[in-house]
């Protein structure tokens, strides 16, 4: 009887921990903060997907806190660019500030946040990983184009901190990913 | 007999001064001569039909019109702004050579900066000309520079003040096309090569204009659509359908605060949807080893080939190159999605038949899409 | 053996000058060049 009661406790546990680290079981409310970090033109791209997938947002390159008011959840464009900085007129260490601030804030406020990493392998290295890093480890959910995660990179960092992670080989496979987030019942 | 016998050694001098000045000036002279295009049936017209004062200059160029049966909308693409950058002047040269076009208009300029093809830049030992192999027989086409010829715009200022923005830039860069825009009339040449193209631009109310360009593997902003605000719809939905095909492209936004380019200038002045293309060349920046006709077309490099192996670039770099085909598919296939995309949310379009595919292009090389050097298919 | 020298140097001006001054597309600029390449000509016949 003991042994019984262990092995579905223990199966129990396991399949906890399964769906934990799915983003496919993941949802989330809108309307939604589209943000970037690291100033990306990825955004673009992130906003006309929202908008394929029929879904209320706001596209807002450098939201603060206090942008917060009417937002059930972020979604975080994450990946640097030298002319996104210059053409925002921000440095780097000003919007590393500018989005752990957000993310503090939407931590405090209990907003979920989703960290997409579109860009692939151009949107990663030394400019971009400090905004990846910011990002990815206080994301809810993350969804990443395969090959910007092409050393588990954010693979390792979703391990760590028991983040659900999806990961797509193509950027225009994330409307799915967000259809299901913020529409499970359409699913 | 005498004086000859005493004067043997200066005589020689001088008749090997005379031979050798005569013979370099005459290959300095080629360079002027441009390269023969095999349009497809269209309107050919002069840069100097929109503005006038360009007319005998070496900055006159020609316009290719390719105009459909039925209205739509109208296209610019320039190819050649920088003669150096062979990706874009050969796509354009691709397109006139093999579409027509059933709505819309489309003008094209393969050699927006033709002064710059009339050179090559100082000190980087580049060939004056490459070739490409067609179907029956090689072409050649002219390696230029990045900037207007100086004996067609000299003296270069020490700092180059851009008009009207008063942003300073190093003295070369009052050649650099690409920093001239929106141009003015009573400016040096460049600035007036570049007002002639806003005007063709106001005069024939373009919709949307694109400038294609190469970069250096080391310059962060590389197989890359960057896009005016207005355009920045169009250029993620391209972009993203470009990656759907396999195709990546990164999107950049044009800064507002950087004057004087295409992206920026055509935009800000005539609200049009201004794009510009970048594509990998491995021939440009501080890595490369020696330019040669064959690496121009190869695209294979060893000293960027070390710099990619050590981080140093960023795009990859394959142990095959990057070469002039594939960077020429890449602008036909970003040019291909741009319609594509207008077309999607406009009334007024753009249907251009027989515009060469990437996988065609990457698999039977661009020569097959040159017509041959006697200008047949 | 300075001689040589000089006169190798002179040559070298000699040829730069005429290149230019056949690659040039302007008859007041070739005119420029014309002018200075008559002393350097001057200079390899009369060199002692």
């Amino acid at each position: 009887m003991r042994k019984k009661i262990k092995f579905i406790s223990m199966v129990i546990v396991i399949m906890i921990l399964l769906s934990g680290l799915s983003a496919a079981d993941f949802t989330a409310e809108q309307p939604i903060l589209i943000t970037t970090a690291g100033q990306s033109a990825d955004i673009l791209m992130v906003k006309l997907l929202a908008k394929k997938a029929g879904l209320t947002y706001t596209m807002d390159k450098l939201a603060t806190p206090e942008s917060l008011t009417e937002f059930k959840s972020i979604v975080i464009v994450s990946g640097g660019s030298t002319k996104g900085l210059g053409a925002a007129k921000i440095d780097k260490d000003d919007e590393i500030k500018r989005v752990e601030t957000l993310i503090s804030a939407a931590m405090d406020k209990k907003i979920p946040i989703i960290t997409m990493h579109i860009g692939g392998k151009s949107r990663r290295g030394s400019l971009s990983d400090e905004f990846n890093s910011v990002a990815a480890q206080a994301a809810d959910c993350l969804i990443v184009v395969e090959t910007g995660d092409f050393d588990g990179y954010f693979s390792a960092i979703a391990e760590e901190n028991k983040i659900p992670i999806e990961r797509i080989d193509k950027i225009i496979s994330a409307q799915t990913v967000l259809e299901a987030i913020f529409n499970p019942a359409s699913e | 007999m005498k004086f000859l016998r005493q004067n043997s050694l200066r005589l020689a001098i001088l008749l090997s001064v005379i031979v050798i000045s005569i013979q370099t000036g005459r290959e300095f002279h080629q360079m002027h001569i441009v390269d023969p295009i095999y349009p497809n049936p269209c309107e050919i017209r002069l840069l100097s039909d929109y503005f006038p004062t360009l007319k005998g200059t070496a900055g006159d160029t020609d316009v290719y019109l390719f105009e459909g049966d039925s209205p739509g909308a109208t296209i610019l693409i320039l190819g050649g702004t920088h003669a150096n950058e062979p990706a874009g002047m050969i796509a354009a040269t691709c397109l006139i050579e093999n579409i027509s076009v059933e709505t819309g208009r489309l003008f094209i300029l393969p050699r927006a900066n033709n002064s710059g093809f009339t050179h090559n830049d100082p000190q980087e030992g580049n060939p004056q000309s490459f070739t490409i192999r067609t179907t029956a027989g090689e072409r050649s086409f002219r390696y230029g520079s990045r900037y207007t010829n100086p004996i067609d715009q000299w003296p270069d200022p020490d700092v180059y003040e851009h008009f009207p923005s008063g942003q300073q830039l190093s003295a070369a860069e009052t050649r650099n096309l690409n920093r001239s825009y929106p141009g003015r009339p009573d400016g040096n040449l460049t600035e007036q090569i570049g007002f002639g193209i806003v005007q063709l631009l106001q005069k024939e109310s373009v919709d949307i204009a694109i400038d294609m360009h190469e970069a250096s593997l080391e310059y962060p902003v590389i197989n890359a659509l960057v896009a005016h605000q207005l355009a920045f719809d169009l250029a993620a939905e391209a972009v993203l359908y470009l990656q759907f095909n396999d195709i990546h492209f990164n999107l950049e936004p044009s800064p507002e605060e950087f004057r004087g380019l295409s992206h920026r200038e055509w935009g800000d002045k005539l609200g049009i949807q201004a794009l510009l293309m970048e594509s990998a060349n491995p021939l440009q920046g501080r890595y490369h080893g020696k330019v040669t006709a064959e690496t121009v077309t190869s695209g294979l490099d060893k000293y960027n080939m070390e710099a990619a192996h050590s981080g140093l670039i960023e795009v990859e770099y394959p142990d095959t190159g990057i070469p002039l085909d594939l960077r020429v598919a890449r602008h036909l296939a970003g040019l291909n999605q741009i319609f594509t995309v207008w077309n999607s949310y406009n009334e007024n379009k753009i249907n251009i038949t027989d515009l060469p595919e990437y996988d065609d292009v990457l698999e039977q090389g661009i020569g097959a899409f040159l017509k041959q050097p006697t200008g047949e298919r | 053996m300075l001689k040589l020298m000089y006169l190798a140097i002179t040559a070298l001006v000699l040829v730069a000058t005429g290149c230019d001054l056949f690659s040039e597309n302007n008859w007041k600029k070739q005119l420029t060049h014309l002018i200075v390449l008559i002393p350097l000509i001057l200079r390899i016949l009369l060199i002692k």
